[in-house]
């Protein structure tokens, strides 16, 4: 069965065209131009456990309401949406616990505090216990190298390092089904391919495969293409 | 069930470390802090003797009974402060997106967004209304009698949950209008001038509004004059103060039903 199945999924929102100006303001108040802007347009997909795909879209393809859609952010308009059997809007919470999302543009870690912190509220947030806990620190400092950064404030990481530490704060449950949204935005190209590492430790580490973990990995990078179908 | 109960706990406390943490992160901004109690304490203090002093009793209600009722308002103010003040930034979360976050994390949104702040240095707040209250206390001859305790900790309870819900509808209304503008200040407006005199000096529609329809009238007013043992009018019946945590529970109630309706309308922001 596909881990991940979509059809015709349709996500229409409500735009309302803006005059310009004082006078344009006006005219606004008592004619909006209300128009509806279809920002995913009758898209259906299957993914199977294990599938690595990115999705390919032009600036304001619908590629990020897509994955919002999926991961239950948004409410679709029409169509499908099934998340390991389940559908992410009547059960979210318990497809949730099934995703790992990275944001490449909002992190999700503590700004202020220590790397480690955040770590510690994703901790109680899913249940994992002490020792799952530290095995799953261990590996992130396998892939990740998170040790050398889990005792600094966020705020004083340099972008390349917090990309690092959303990416571990996103696996920390080793989810089944991992979503990365332009996780390599702001990066210089250095470290793209720092960044690309890990993903490559995933998917061809003998161990981490065997533990069938890291399974289906979306990878988001703007590329001109001539729609949102998605690239599979 | 034990082990939900168990979990929301776990998690609440660790927001609550966290927030601790993160406001005891900057020392040098904790001076400003504590420059600013002095200031604050001393405008609080001074809005006292202006009520005591130039204050005529306002439709039988003498000073004394005045400042017992603004110190029970200033002190649910200073809780609510202190636990919900995130209430007043839903309008910001509605359209900048921060409601993302918390909708992939496997726990309610309402949960989630209700104990993620704990506003530690808000505990200042509470210095001037707990000075004013206990002085009103004291010249309005409240008994501390077991009684009036369990009470008053009902009341408060009852009143906090009644400010952070009148701010969380009104900051609901952004899930609707999308517009950021800031209806906080506004409610700001409308709750100090509602719990800090007494109810009975304005029109009888304005009672019955602040009564059955908005009712900020138990926040201070219909506890405080069961208290000191006041006619509140409206011929409500006697231990009405007890009213306040019914309708506080009610209340929150209401906005967590609402809260929840217009995350069904919420639309992320652009990226």
């Amino acid at each position: 069965m596909a881990i991940i199945e979509v059809e015709h999924l349709v996500k229409e929102f409500k735009v309302s065209k803006k005059r310009s100006g004082l006078r344009g303001a006006l005219i606004n108040l008592i004619k909006p131009d209300r128009t509806v802007f279809r920002a995913v347009d009758d898209i259906s997909f299957k993914l199977e456990k294990g599938d690595i795909v990115g999705y390919l879209g032009p600036n304001g393809a619908g590629k990020s309401t897509t994955v919002k859609i999926i991961t239950g952010i948004l409410q679709p308009t029409s169509g499908v949406v099934t998340v390991d059997g389940l559908s992410p809007h009547k059960n979210r919470k318990e497809v949730v616990k099934k995703l790992g999302v990275v944001f490449g543009q909002r992190t999700q870690l503590y700004w202020d505090l220590r790397l480690g912190e955040s770590f510690e509220l994703l901790k109680r947030i899913y249940r994992i216990d002490d020792l799952t806990f530290k095995q799953n620190l261990k590996l992130m400092d396998e892939v990740l190298k998170i040790n050398e950064i889990i005792d600094i404030p966020v705020r004083q990481l340099s972008l390349g390092q917090r990309m690092r530490g959303d990416l571990a704060a996103a696996m920390l449950h080793l989810p089944p089904i991992l979503f990365l949204d332009e996780p390599t935005i702001g990066l210089d190209v250095e470290a793209k391919h720092a960044f690309d590492d890990p993903i490559d430790i995933k998917t061809q580490n003998a161990e981490v495969v065997k533990k069938e973990k890291f399974k289906v990995w979306f990878r988001f990078e703007k590329k001109q293409n001539n729609g949102c179908k998605p690239n599979l | 069930m034990k082990e939900k109960i168990k979990h929301h706990i776990s998690v609440a406390l660790c927001f609550m470390k966290l927030a601790i943490q993160r406001q005891l992160e900057y020392p040098k901004f904790l001076i400003f802090w504590f420059v600013g109690i002095p200031i604050q304490y001393f405008a609080g203090v001074w809005m006292l003797v202006v009520i005591t002093q130039k204050f005529q009793p306002l439709n039988g209600w003498s000073f004394p009974e005045i400042t017992f009722l603004y110190g029970l308002s200033l002190l649910s103010h200073g809780m609510m402060v202190v636990l919900f003040v995130q209430t007043w930034h839903i309008p910001y979360n509605v359209i900048r997106g921060g409601f993302d976050r918390m909708l992939l994390r496997p726990m309610s949104v309402l949960f989630h967004f209700c104990v993620q702040n704990f506003n530690f240095i808000g505990l200042i707040d509470m210095i001037p209304g707990a000075v004013i209250f206990l002085y009103g206390c004291k010249i309005s001859g409240f008994s501390w009698n077991f009684f009036n305790i369990i009470k008053l900790v009902l009341v408060l309870a009852g009143a906090v949950l009644i400010r952070a819900s009148f701010y969380s509808l009104l900051g609901c209304t952004a899930f609707w209008t999308r517009s950021s503008n800031y209806l906080a200040s506004m409610g700001e407006v409308i709750l100090e001038r509602t719990t800090m005199y007494p109810l009975s000096i304005y029109p009888y529609a304005f009672q019955i509004i602040f009564t059955f329809i908005m009712p900020l009238g138990f926040i201070s007013f219909y506890p405080a004059s069961d208290f000191l043992g006041k006619n509140c009018g409206l011929g409500l019946p006697l231990n009405v103060a007890l009213l306040t945590p019914v309708v506080g529970i009610v209340m929150f109630i209401i906005a967590g039903c609402v809260f929840k309706a217009g995350l069904k309308k919420y639309e992320s922001s652009g990226s």
